[in-house]
């Protein structure tokens, strides 16, 4: 019998607001352990937590981008359990009345649905250095929101692609920074096996807090084909928590259904119940930048861009922004995709710098493809002219001028240029007189090399050709 | 002496803040074997000494040199705060509790921390991990709870008045029994923050005075709405417009001068099942006595009905106990608090931290909280007991369009003996049927003195009003105050 596998996964991410979730201390990290506390973060005894509202807009705003309805009244409740990294002994997390609920995304053309999304606060973090545990409660109280997927994935390739377009989406809104290295972004999968093509799932098991991409696949799979394994050898999965280990790839069972926690949920009594007003969503909503999936189904039909350069483009959202603000300015789509995940994708590699707008006026970019467009300055032109943009922040005109780019009208210069080639270059015209056609193009480069962008190509050719042809 | 007295002979200059505290500091001394106190502050001189140089410079506000006492679960920075619980001993919060904080601000003078039921839980005092505080009527008996210290130490002037805690009566029942006036605020009114939780949905931080004029100066001195805790003035009552200070000069002017004209337009509402064969007949007779004083000053006094009451203990034990549960686990001894010596490991750090630095009642009430919580249980424990609280609200919004307040005994009977305290604690909790209605409600409630036993010990009379009507119910009981003479305690502790 064949088997597929059902994943369900929860991603935890922490939200980029200024200050934790319920204190007004820093939301940092790798500050020096035990800076950013206070009497509410670290749960002593009276303190009480006051709910902050950027954290909310912000789990409303990531709510919106993946699509769920978004709950008019919501609260929190108190899941209680001991562990050294969770100072009041429970975590305020949303049982009952979650923040958001529904929603999903598309990947591989299916649909994911989402359950819902709530926001909790982080623990903090256990360091284990030298024999002894270290407490460092700067985490503690961290926003966090939950999001938890219906049981949608069927490989760990699409568990891979459904955390990175959610991950892209929350980095698009300033939701989260994405950074899985540093535990920003941490996921939870539930997996099970069932005959291929069933409607009834099998015993699933979760592993916990993987994170990152790589192990996200490697965990699954192998997760996955110890499941199938035990269940084509006639085994059982049991319902349990187990634990990836990086170091050998393999999952260990850290606890099964039996010894489960009961968090004993109830709702916080120290935290109202939040009433959240239409005009408060309203103006959210007013505020969002549109979701790269979005984008993304847009820049293939409407543009009519590949998907393959939708994706180049959507891969960081400054770039996406600036061929979207390219588009509205006039831009020719295709052509402003060419050259952003081309010339300025490049420049802004070379520049190392991660996060800043891409400082080019939007006016001189339309320009500068335009010129390209009508044939006044060349494809190579048109890379100089943007490199000197974006490096020496001058504008176009002044560029062109400098770099004098605008195409010569001057057949002379052309012949001349075509002549040289030809005499410095017996060998490649014997070959050519010999049938050889591929030379053509590399003693077409040589010219454009030695006019230097100020001919089009397809001038030059005919030039060439017909000096060869004598 | 009220503090209104204490505070015109301080701005007179015919006593000085240091002269009053240590007047205050000798009664201590000499009246230690109440045991109210769990610590005396040593600092309280320099504390009267700042606050003279304040009324030298003639700035003073409503506490500023009035010496005050402190219970044990509200934070302060320079105290130690134990909630008399082994668990805490030595504990120093690194935070003054709000309450605290505004007190100070006016440079009142703390003169230390007032003994309790260990984290509040309890209606003796008699759980307390360090010491049994006496009721100064009889030394054998019993100051009532949880703010036993807090009631014992006012009603032998060994504070001008004090701040305690009523949860589900732990202010009221003590001042009844303690022969003072003790009122649980609005929940809402007073801020909750550096207040040790025991049951955050029903605590709620009050004053404990010699009368109601005090409870209000004390009261005003410490309510309004606070930053941190969402849960303080959430709702949008009276009070939510009105400033602290405004609510003082409405009981001290208005309404308290007008009294005996206002009282045909007041509706009282005596409840029948508080004044039925559990009630011991002399605490009836004094409440209806009171019920009498009302009808004659011309108030409209009738008696009602309150079914649902008979389910409110239970309700409110579930409740209590579910959310302390949840707000006790933070005790595991890693941070703070009592850590046994060498644990192996952390779950066995955990477990004998917390056997050792709980008290029975303690760990009685973490048990039933965590037990109505369970899955499977919680619907049938919790979530029932909270809609019980919910129809006991609605009874009493129904109740409050007609009645202006209620009055009952704020304990079935008067202080008992130690040696009387049941052993059978769900016979003990029965005995908070007066006062956890109010509580589970979030209404304003206080304990005014009505009367005496033949053993000379005070009854309390209970008066609970609608939510925000804190300044009517104390200006009702500050009416029957001014012609009925608070019993004076013998004090003989020794």
């Amino acid at each position: 019998m064949k088997y597929e596998a059902v994943i369900g996964l929860e991603i935890h991410a922490e939200l980029e607001t200024a200050t934790k979730a319920f204190c007004s201390c820093l939301n940092a990290f790798g500050d020096e352990r035990n800076t950013n506390v206070c009497p509410v973060c670290l749960g002593l005894p009276g303190a009480l937590p006051v709910l902050n509202r950027k954290a909310v807009e912000l789990a409303i705003s990531a709510g919106m981008m993946l699509g769920c309805s978004i709950s008019r009244s919501t609260r929190w409740d108190r899941k209680n359990y001991f562990y050294p990294d969770l100072t009041k002994a429970y975590q305020i997390s949303q049982l009952y009345a979650p923040l958001c609920l529904g929603g999903g995304l598309e990947i591989n053309s299916r649909f994911i649905r989402l359950n819902r999304i709530h926001l909790e606060e982080d623990a903090g973090k256990l360091i284990h250095e030298k024999g002894v545990t270290i407490m460092d409660y700067n985490r503690a109280g961290v926003p966090l929101i939950e999001i938890v997927t219906e049981p949608d994935l069927r490989s760990p390739d699409d568990a891979v692609e459904f955390v990175e377009k959610v991950r892209q989406t929350l980095v698009y809104g300033g939701i989260c920074d994405g950074k899985m290295e540093q535990g920003s972004l941490r996921v939870d999968a539930n997996i099970s096996v069932m005959p291929e093509g069933s409607k009834i799932y099998g015993t699933r098991s979760e592993i916990k807090n993987i994170n990152s991409f790589r192990f996200i696949k490697k965990a699954l799979a192998h997760e996955i084909e110890r499941q199938m394994d035990l269940v084509s050898e006639g085994g059982r999965v049991v319902q349990e928590t187990r634990r990836y280990d990086e170091n050998s790839g393999e999952t260990f069972s850290m606890r099964t259904k039996e010894d489960a926690h009961d968090y004993r949920y109830f709702p916080d009594p120290d935290i109202p119940s939040l009433l959240i007003l239409e005009e408060e969503i309203g103006r959210i909503r007013a505020g969002l930048t549109e979701a790269p999936a979005s984008r993304f189904s847009r820049y293939t039909s409407a543009l009519g861009l590949s998907p393959r350069d939708a994706s180049a483009i959507l891969s960081r959202r400054r770039t996406a922004d600036f061929f979207d603000a390219a588009v509205s300015a006039g831009a020719n789509p295709k052509n402003a995709a060419n050259s952003i995940k081309g010339e300025i994708q490049r420049l802004l590699n070379e520049s190392g710098d991660e996060t800043q707008p891409i400082s080019m006026p939007i006016q001189d970019f339309v320009k500068a493809l335009a010129l390209a467009q009508e044939n006044k300055i060349t494809q190579e032109g048109l890379k100089i002219a943007l490199s000197a943009m974006y490096s020496e922040k001058i504008g176009i005109g002044e560029v062109a001028k400098k770099y004098s780019l605008y195409v010569s009208e001057d057949n002379a210069a052309i012949k001349e240029a075509v002549e040289s080639v030809i005499a410095s270059d017996p060998a490649s015209v014997a070959k050519y007189k010999n049938g050889n056609e591929k030379v053509l193009s590399f003693l077409l480069g040589q010219c454009m090399k030695k006019l230097r962008g100020k001919a089009l190509p397809q001038t030059i050719g005919e030039e060439l050709k017909k000096a060869l042809e004598r | 002496m009220s503090i209104i007295e204490q505070r015109q002979l301080l701005d007179r200059r015919e006593i000085s803040a240091i002269e009053l505290t240590r007047s205050y500091l000798e009664r201590i001394e000499e009246h230690s074997g109440l045991e109210a106190f769990l610590h005396v502050n040593n600092a309280c001189e320099a504390a009267a000494a700042k606050a003279q140089a304040r009324i030298d410079s003639g700035e003073s506000l409503a506490f500023t040199g009035i010496p005050v006492g402190l219970k044990d679960n509200l934070c302060t920075f320079d105290m130690p705060t134990t909630c008399a619980s082994k668990m805490l001993k030595g504990y120093i919060p690194p935070y003054d509790a709000t309450v605290v904080a505004k007190l100070r601000s006016q440079d009142a003078v703390f003169l230390g921390k007032l003994n309790m039921d260990e984290f509040a839980m309890g209606a003796t005092t008699t759980t307390s991990y360090y010491k049994k505080t006496r009721n100064p009527f009889d030394p054998n008996r019993v100051p009532g709870g949880s703010s036993g210290g807090s009631a014992a130490a006012v009603s032998a002037g060994l504070c001008s008045a004090a701040l305690g805690s009523d949860t589900g009566g732990s202010i009221r029942q003590p001042a009844s029994f303690c022969g003072i006036t003790g009122m649980r605020p609005t929940y809402g009114m007073v801020s909750r923050y550096g207040c040790v939780a025991f049951a955050s949905s029903l605590d709620q931080v009050g004053p404990l005075g010699l009368s109601a004029k005090d409870c209000a100066q004390l009261l005003a001195a410490v309510a309004g709405a606070d930053g941190h805790d969402q849960t303080s003035q959430h709702s949008t009552g009276l009070f939510a417009e009105r400033s602290s200070a405004g609510m003082a000069d409405d009981f001290m002017n208005s309404r308290y001068e007008q009294f005996p004209e206002k009282a045909p337009e007041i509706h009282l509402g005596v409840v029948k099942e508080l004044l039925g064969e559990s009630v011991e007949p002399e605490t009836r007779q004094a409440v209806l006595n009171a019920a009498e004083w009302y009808r004659n000053a011309g108030c409209q006094v009738s008696e009602i009905s309150i079914p649902i009451l008979e389910h409110a203990v239970p309700a409110y034990y579930l409740i209590s106990s579910a959310e302390a549960s949840a707000n006790l686990s933070r005790f595991d001894g890693v941070r703070y608090g009592h850590r046994i010596n060498k644990p192996s490991s952390y779950e066995d750090l955990v477990e004998k931290s917390r056997a050792e630095g709980f008290g029975w009642e303690v760990k009685r009430r973490i048990l039933l909280g965590s037990y109505a919580l369970c899955s499977g249980y919680y619907d049938d424990y919790y979530i029932k007991a909270t809609r019980l609280a919910n129809a006991l609200r609605s009874e009493y919004s129904r109740l409050f369009e007609t009645y202006d307040a209620i009055l009952s005994p704020a304990s079935p009977m008067a202080a008992f003996a130690f040696d009387a305290v049941p052993e059978d604690p769900a016979q003990l909790y029965l005995a908070d049927i007066c006062t956890v209605g109010a509580a589970l409600a979030g209404l304003p409630s206080l304990s005014t003195p009505c009367g005496l036993t033949s053993d000379g010990l005070p009854i309390g009379l209970m008066m609970t009003g609608s939510r925000w009507s804190d300044s009517k119910i104390l200006c009702l009981a500050d009416a029957f105050e001014r012609s009925f003479k608070r019993p004076a305690p013998k004090i003989n502790a020794s």
